[in-house]
C-alpha cells in the first residue's frame, strides 16, 4: 500500500464512519490521545503496555476501525523502534518488549486520533494557534487530494500504454516524463486556482479559517474514558510493583 | 432593461504568444439577461469571460463592466464566475468554509459571513453538504457547492464557463432549475458557455455564437435554430428535433421549426392525423 492510499484511507475513516469516537470533539479527543499518549512514554512495564496495546485495540474496534489494517500501518515505527530493540537485548529481555510496545502503541493512538478526526478539525486546532499555519494546512489538505487524482490518473494512463514495461532504461525514461507532466498539471492547476481566488475576493492575504469546535457532548466522554483506562491500568500496575507482585 | 456587460473586439495576448481575437458583433449582457454563448472548443470562449470577470485584460479592445473597466477588485462581488473545472475554485476544507471565503475575503464580519452562508445553503438546499469535505462530493454537489460560493455574495452577474459539462442528466437538470429559479427570483444577469447546443433554449434567452475569432451571431435560441448554416459554420451541429422539422418544412409539409418539444410533437401529430 501507497503512501497516498495509506493518506486516503485515513481521510475516508475520518469523514465517512460514525462512532461516539467520531461524533467527540477534537479538542477532546487531543487531551485524551495526548494523556494516553503521555501515560504510554511514563509505563515501563511490558504487562501494562500489553494491557494498553489491547485497550487501543478495544477503542478502535469501537470506532468501527479496520483492525488488521490499523496494525499493519502501526508496523512502520514498529520496524525502526526494532533497531533499537535489538541493541538492547544483550542487557535485557524485557526492555526491547517495552520498546516495540511503546512504539506500537504510540502509532496505534495517533492513529486512532487520525482516523476518528476529519483533518479539517484537526487543522482548526492548528490555526487557533496560527492562522498562517491553519490555512496553510487547509490548502495543502484540499489541493493534495486533488494532486494524487491527477497522479494516479496519469499513472493509469502511462501503464495502459506500456509505459512500465521493458527494461529499466525505458521505465525510468517514462517515469521521468511522468514526473514532468504532473509538475506541469500542478502548475498549472495552481494559476487556475489563483485565477479563481481572485475572483472570488483574494486580495493577498486568505482568509479561509475553520473555528475549534468547543462545544462538548456526551461522546466527549469516549475520549476521557480511553485515557482514564491508560491511566488506572498504570496506577494498577504501579501499585503492583510496589507490593512487589511484579518486578 | 439596463446594459451591464459590453465587449468591443478584443484581443488577448497570452504569455506564450498565443493570440486570441473576439471580434465581429459586440457582445452584451442586460440586467437580469439570460445569454449564452456557443462556440466550438479553443473558440476563444473563456477567454471572452476571462476578460468579463477582470483576469485577463485585452491587449486591444474594450470591455465594459457595470459602466467601467472590470480591474483587480473594482467589481467586489457584482460578479461571480463558476469556473469549468470546479475543483480548482472550491478552495475551503469543507463545504460551510469554503462558501464562507468570497464574504471573509470581502471584509464582511463574522457574524454576517454565518448569516450569509446559512442563507445560500438554506436557499440552494444544500444543508445536508455544510460540513462535508469537497473531495467525497458528487459532480453534481460540487457543482451546486461552486455556485452556493458564486452566490453568496449577491452578484448581479453570474458567469458560468462550461457549467453543464461531464454531468450526468439529473444533475444537469437540477443545476439548470436552480440558476434559472435564481435568475427568476433574484433577477440575476447569467451568461454561460457552452459548446451544446440542446443546452442552449434551456439556459438562455439571448445567444452569441463565436467562431473563428469573431462573434456572427447575436439572437434568441429560436432564431439561431431556423439557421443551421450559423451552427455549422462554427462547428456545431443544430439540434435533431429542429434538423428534422426544417427536413419535414423543406420536404414540402406546414411545420414551423420549433425548440419545444411539445410544440413539435403537436405538429407531428396534427400532419399524422391529417394523412389519415
Amino acid at each position: 500500500m501507497t503512501c497516498t492510499s495509506a493518506i486516503y484511507l485515513i481521510d475516508h475513516y475520518a469523514n465517512n464512519l460514525n462512532s461516539p469516537m467520531h461524533r467527540a470533539s477534537p479538542l477532546s479527543k487531543l487531551i485524551g490521545i495526548a494523556l494516553a499518549f503521555g501515560i504510554t512514554a511514563f509505563t515501563n512495564s511490558a504487562p501494562a503496555l500489553m494491557i494498553e496495546f489491547l485497550l487501543v485495540l478495544m477503542f478502535m474496534a469501537l470506532a468501527r476501525l479496520p483492525l488488521l489494517r490499523m496494525l499493519e500501518w502501526a508496523l512502520y515505527p514498529v520496524f525502526f523502534a526494532s533497531l533499537f530493540a535489538l541493541s538492547q537485548l544483550p542487557y535485557s529481555f524485557i526492555l526491547p518488549i517495552v520498546t516495540l510496545f511503546k512504539a506500537m502503541n504510540s502509532a496505534l493512538i495517533i492513529l486512532l486520533l487520525v482516523s476518528t478526526t476529519p483533518y479539517p478539525e484537526l487543522f482548526s486546532i492548528i490555526g487557533t494557534l496560527s492562522q498562517t499555519l491553519g490555512n496553510i494546512a487547509f490548502l495543502t489538505y484540499r489541493f493534495f487530494f486533488l494532486l494524487v487524482d491527477q497522479v494516479d490518473k496519469r499513472l493509469v494512463a502511462m501503464k495502459v500504454r506500456g509505459g512500465l514495461t521493458g527494461g529499466w532504461e525505458k521505465k525510468v525514461a517514462s517515469l521521468a516524463s511522468f514526473v514532468g507532466s504532473i509538475f506541469v498539471v500542478s502548475f498549472e492547476m495552481s494559476e487556475n486556482v489563483y485565477s479563481a481566488m481572485k475572483v472570488r475576493g483574494y486580495s493577498g492575504r486568505i482568509l479561509c479559517h475553520r473555528k475549534l469546535r468547543r462545544r462538548l457532548s456526551r461522546n466527549d466522554l469516549v475520549p476521557f474514558a480511553f485515557a482514564s483506562c491508560f491511566f488506572a491500568t498504570l496506577v494498577v500496575f504501579l501499585f503492583l510493583r510496589e507490593w512487589g507482585v511484579i518486578i | 432593461m439596463k446594459e451591464i456587460v459590453r465587449v468591443n473586439c478584443i484581443n488577448h495576448r497570452y504569455p506564450d504568444a498565443t493570440e486570441v481575437s473576439i471580434c465581429g458583433l459586440s457582445f452584451v449582457i442586460h440586467e437580469g439577461e439570460r445569454v449564452a454563448v456557443l462556440g466550438a472548443n479553443g473558440s476563444g470562449k473563456t477567454t471572452m469571460l476571462l476578460h468579463i470577470v477582470g483576469i485577463l485584460q485585452p491587449t486591444k479592445g474594450e470591455v465594459t463592466v457595470f459602466g467601467g473597466p472590470p480591474a483587480k477588485g473594482a467589481l467586489h462581488g457584482k460578479v461571480a464566475m463558476v469556473f469549468q473545472d470546479v475543483d480548482e475554485q472550491i478552495i475551503g476544507p469543507t463545504v460551510w468554509d469554503d462558501i464562507a471565503f468570497s464574504p471573509l475575503n470581502y471584509g464582511h464580519r463574522p457574524e454576517e459571513v454565518k448569516d450569509m452562508v446559512d442563507g445560500i445553503i438554506k436557499e440552494l438546499g444544500i444543508q445536508h453538504l455544510a460540513n462535508r469535505v469537497p473531495h467525497y462530493l458528487s459532480g453534481g454537489e460540487k457543482r451546486k457547492v461552486a455556485i452556493a460560493g458564486a452566490l453568496v455574495t449577491h452578484p448581479r452577474l453570474l458567469v458560468l464557463d462550461e457549467a453543464m459539462a461531464g454531468l450526468d442528466a439529473r444533475s444537469r437538470t437540477e443545476i439548470i432549475e436552480l440558476l434559472n429559479r435564481l435568475n427568476k427570483e433574484r433577477n440575476i444577469a447569467m451568461v454561460v458557455t457552452t459548446h451544446e447546443v440542446d443546452l442552449v433554449p434551456r439556459v438562455a434567452d439571448t445567444v452569441y455564437v463565436i467562431s473563428d475569432g469573431a462573434i456572427i451571431f447575436r439572437g434568441t435560441p429560436l432564431e439561431l435554430f431556423r439557421q443551421p448554416e450559423v451552427l455549422r459554420k462554427a462547428n456545431l451541429e443544430p439540434p435533431p428535433l429542429m434538423e428534422l422539422l426544417k427536413a419535414l418544412k423543406d420536404g414540402g409539409l406546414q411545420v414551423e421549426v420549433s425548440d419545444d418539444l411539445v410544440e413539435a410533437k403537436r405538429q407531428i401529430l396534427r400532419i399524422c392525423k391529417a394523412r389519415d
